[in-house]
């Protein structure tokens, strides 16, 4: 009797034992949430942990799951509450600050190595710090606001490129037809870049205790739109939304137009045929110094309470920061649509990848990348007053005095009831 | 007599013309994507009023969907038909017992539940949204069809349908059976159900409608491939090809049948129950 | 119809009975609607942050959300969407009901079943459509305006336009079923009655008023219940079709909670206290919905 207890006890410490002993020769599993982005996006996504799983010298293995981005936030907020999140996922810039301060995510300096954070452009490495630390590693950068022109309309009529906001107008009368409208000027979230450049700071003040949007640049800027409204030179009623503006000049609809550099994609998939006929360029300023676009794009993370924080950073900086070439095939799939955050990959991709002959990716990673700024992070309340007073500029006919003001009066409104200044992360 | 004759033709051709007309208005869009799905991508959204046949007519955006190895479109069609069709069985029978109960029987407590019952109506779903998660994931649900099927299942307007229904049922049948001794549930099974047929055809395909075209619930409980519903892979479609819409045109297309088909067979039924109901 | 008054031999039967069939129900709704109501209620009085420790705030949340100015445009915008649907749509479905009486057998089978599949065809179809045909540049109604010699029509620039655009498509979409339940209700009506009073000398109009009104009083509350809640909680069409533009005059709460869910400006607690306000929104716009009509036919017996 006792003999067959200690063989059955045995038996049940062995069969308990035996997966963890299991464990300890194999790999350990990493766990990482993806977004469904594009086809060449996705495998290449796949192809890179593929890789990694199969590389002998790496003690983590990936599992990969793949997330709609119409229920991406839904997930996260509920499998945040049920403490499910994976080790690492993406995020996008402009939520990156908040996940820090709110401390869904944890810093990685100490993860990933020197020689990587140095590699990094400085304005890209300031958007991903919070109180000092950096809380993930950038993986592409898409500017917001990108100018598509159709370079052969502007040949005919003798146009040159327009870097100023005059110049631009008169471009987008002179190709207006009865037809084909000479321009668009969605004023949706995009409009972040075009107040910054305009006035040279956001229309909140730095300590986010009052409005600041009154001064002569916001007042310059919605004359200007205000101006290809009334004159009809853009369409009264967006013909699609800013997303997907690109195609517009692609397919006959407008002559210049913005958009994100992600149209550059889009024109390649679905019009090949134009691309010769499409050039880009940063937008105009008022003066004609740099526009600075804001810059979004996605990233690695990882979250607060990973289980396998160094096996996150590992495959995160192997797929990123380490090889110059690895790195670069990304934006090789994505046909140069997107751009790169690091020294090195940007020149590797200018000497020796077919980007040196590529005029697009050239103009935005000269003219528009280097003056890019962060997105604002302040509450979409205050951006959706100022997108009010260029509604109400353009549709109710107010002065642009008039409407500023109306917004100011609302964004204190909203400051005050919400204690706002008290918000700002340091 | 002529003159009886000459005003019923004139009804007749004012009933028609409306019926047309409205007939119309509801099929032109349906007739519209399915004419759309043959279109080559960039037509599909360049809005033109002169073109409303295809310039080619492609069979790419089919090719595509059933292609697509990632997020396998007729799975996800089975998939999705056995959630359906399963929860709006379930659906169907938990309710219609609430709502007889509530209708036609008495018991301690039945206006205070009465009034819980109903009361779920008025929640918006975002409300629950996060902590319903928590509550199926912490019953281990997640990645199952059990997280796709139980949480709807019970529904205050469906009970609330029913109880209307059942309140309206003459009592003589209900008192003569009662006085042969038969028991309140063999009432329910042998008297009423037989009679509703159609509270249990609208609700039921209320319900198989509801669960055919829900997205961001299976999109938040559900990864593994083989539980994908058909509204997470058509959208998917759209994010992995930019201007996909005539696949996800073709994907709506074809997963907007099956409900038509079952609307079809069932609605002689809906009609003609709906008429003893009487919601009084 | 009384539903009182059962043989005692029976009442210890309907109790156990009673119970019996109203348990599955209730445990789902238990299990999956008021527990998490609950916890989301528990939730709403913090500032509720998934890692770390939730600091309660008493009533801030609710207090935030009713002073905050996009939340009250979006109501301001809902009750506009109530009051441009709901009468029209119980006005047109009864009109339209009446008319399906009046046809031939076929062509009633036809007309039902093709009114029936707008029901069927999703939020995102129905507003690629409507999107489609009132659509700037290429849309069919300004063709026909330009045709006519006349300016092109910025339908979503207005702000007025722009929400009768997605009433017309919410309306659209509710057609058919609810013309259903109102067929339904009308065929229910016993004959009788009509001969009845027709012995009694009655004419069309009487008829109307005096026995088909007051005999749908019951199938309005439904339809006029089922309209109020589903309009209040409108997102998918306007979320599609116009993402709240023109500058917000389309933006419904059900859209407004949902953008913060997205974004980090505001704790979960306050999505889930705005959530819960339009809960009451919608549970005291129906029980006014409800006597409203109810009253009134009180007053005709």
């Amino acid at each position: 009797m006792k003999r067959a207890l200690a063989v059955i006890l045995v038996a049940v410490l062995a069969i308990t034992l035996m997966p963890a002993a299991l464990a300890a020769e194999g790999k350990t599993e990493v766990v990482l949430w993806n977004q469904i982005f594009e086809d060449w996006n996705r495998a290449w996504s796949e192809k890179m942990v593929e890789e990694f799983n199969a590389d002998p010298n790496q003690k983590y293995t990936i599992k990969q799951e793949f997330v709609d981005g119409a229920a991406w936030d839904e997930k996260v907020a509920a499998a945040r509450a049920a403490n499910v999140m994976p080790d690492m996922f993406l995020v996008n810039y402009s939520n990156l600050k908040w996940n820090a301060v709110d401390k869904y995510i944890q810093p990685l300096d100490d993860l990933i190595p020197q020689e990587a954070w140095d590699d990094l452009h400085d304005n890209v490495k300031e958007m991903i710090t919070v109180n000092g630390q950096k809380f993930a590693y950038p993986m592409m950068l898409e500017p917001a606001v990108v100018m598509y022109y159709r370079k052969d309309l502007l040949a005919e009529k003798n146009l040159e490129v327009p870097k100023t906001w005059e110049e631009f107008t008169n471009v987008a009368k002179e190709l207006t037809t009865n037809d084909m409208y000479g321009a668009t000027m969605n004023y949706e979230w995009s409009m972040w870049g075009w107040e910054y450049t305009a006035a040279g700071h956001w229309p909140i003040a730095d300590d986010w205790a009052s409005a600041n949007n009154q001064d002569q640049g916001y007042v310059d800027l919605l004359t200007f739109i205000g101006d290809l409204y009334a004159n009809e030179y853009v369409p009264l009623q967006p013909l699609e939304g800013y997303n997907g503006s690109a195609r517009l000049v692609a397919d006959d609809s407008v002559a210049i137009t913005f958009s994100g550099s992600w149209g550059i994609a889009a024109i390649m998939n679905d019009y090949p045929e134009m691309a010769e006929k499409i050039g880009v360029a940063a937008a105009p300023t008022k003066d004609g110094t740099p526009f600075k676009s804001t810059v979004g794009g996605w990233t690695y993370v990882i979250d607060a309470k990973a289980r396998q924080p160094e096996g996150a950073a590992a495959f995160i900086h192997w797929l990123l920061g380490e090889d110059p070439g690895r790195t670069a095939s990304f934006f090789e799939a994505a046909n140069f649509s997107k751009y790169s955050a690091r020294k090195s990959v940007d020149e590797y991709l200018a000497t020796q990848t077919a980007a040196k002959d590529d005029q697009w990716m050239q103009t935005i990673s000269q003219d528009i990348i280097p003056h890019a700024i962060a997105e604002p992070i302040y509450a979409w309340d205050i951006s959706a007053q100022m997108l009010t007073a260029i509604g109400e500029v353009v549709t109710a006919g107010l002065s642009p005095e008039e409407a500023l003001a109306n917004a100011a009066e609302q964004i204190n409104q909203f400051i005050q009831n919400n204690n706002y200044s008290e918000k700002k992360p340091d | 007599m002529m003159k009886t004759k000459s005003r019923h033709s004139l009804a007749i051709g004012v009933f028609t013309a409306i019926a047309l007309v409205v007939s119309a208005i509801s099929l032109f869009p349906l007739v519209w994507m399915i004419i759309s799905s043959f279109k080559e991508a960039k037509e599909v959204l360049k809005a033109n009023p002169l073109r409303f046949f295809p310039t080619v007519w492609v069979r790419e955006n089919y090719v595509k969907l059933f292609e697509e190895t990632t997020y396998p479109f007729l799975q996800a069609m089975q998939s999705t038909a056995l959630v359906a069709v399963s929860a709006a069985l379930l659906s169907v029978t938990i309710n219609s017992m609430a709502g007889y109960a509530y209708a036609r029987l008495n018991f301690r407590g039945k206006t205070l539940l009465w009034r819980l019952s109903i009361f779920t109506m008025y929640i918006p779903g975002i409300t629950i949204l996060v902590t319903s998660f928590v509550v199926v994931n912490s019953m281990g649900l997640l990645d199952t069809y059990w997280v796709l099927i139980l949480p709807g299942l019970a529904s205050a307007y469906s009970i609330f349908f029913f109880r209307q229904f059942f309140l309206n049922m003459p009592m003589a049948t209900e008192e003569a059976a009662l006085i042969d001794g038969a028991t309140r549930f063999r009432i329910f099974l042998s008297v009423f159900i037989p009679n509703a047929k159609s509270p249990y055809v609208i609700m039921g395909t209320g319900a198989f409608l509801g669960y055919w075209n829900s997205f961001l619930w299976p999109a938040m409980t559900v990864t593994n491939t083989q539980y994908l519903q058909v509204m997470q892979v058509i959208r998917s479609y759209n994010n992995m090809y930019s201007n996909a819409y005539g696949v996800v045109l073709a994907g709506s297309a074809l997963a907007a049948l099956p409900p038509i088909i079952v609307f079809l067979i069932f609605q002689r039924h809906i009609v003609k129950g709906l008429m003893i109901s009487g919601i009084k | 119809m009384s539903t009182k008054g059962y043989h005692s031999p029976t009442r210890r039967m309907d109790l156990r009975t009673g119970y019996l069939m109203v348990i599955p129900s209730l445990v789902a709704l238990f299990i999956f609607v008021y527990v998490p109501l609950f916890m989301a209620l528990q939730k709403s009085f913090t500032n509720w942050n998934f890692y770390s420790a939730s600091e309660p705030v008493g009533f801030r949340n609710f207090e935030l959300v009713l002073q905050n100015q996009l939340f009250r445009k979006s109501i301001v915008n809902i009750l506009w969407f109530v009051l441009m649907i709901i009468p029209a749509q119980m006005l047109l479905t009864f009109l339209f009901a009446h008319a399906l009486k009046g046809m031939s057998k076929h062509l009633g089978a036809f007309a039902k079943t093709a009114v029936y599949v707008p029901t069927v065809i999703s939020g995102i179809v129905a507003s690629v459509i409507f999107l489609f045909i009132f659509n700037y540049q290429g849309g069919i109604i300004n063709y026909l305006v330009r045709q006519m010699g006349m300016k092109r029509i910025a339908f979503f620039a207005d702000p007025w336009l722009a929400r009768g655009i997605i009433a017309l498509t919410s309306m659209w979409m509710g057609f058919g079923s609810l013309s259903l339940i109102m067929y339904a209700g009308l065929m229910n009506i016993p004959v009788s009655y009509y001969e009845a009073a027709e012995v009694d000398g009655a004419n069309t109009r009487q008829k109307f008023l005096r026995i088909t009104i007051p005999s749908m009083k019951n199938v309005f509350i439904l339809v006029a219940i089922s309209l109020t809640t589903g309009t209040l909680q409108m997102f998918d069409l306007p979320y599609l079709m116009t993402g709240g533009n023109p500058v917000n005059n389309t933006l419904t709460p059900m859209m407004y909670i949902y953008n913060n869910f997205k974004s980090a400006d505001y704790s979960m607690g306050y999505t889930v206290a705005a959530a819960l306000l339009m809960m009451i929104v919608i549970g005291t716009l129906s029980s006014f919905v409800f006597r409203l009509i109810r009253s009134e036919k009180s007053q005709d017996e």
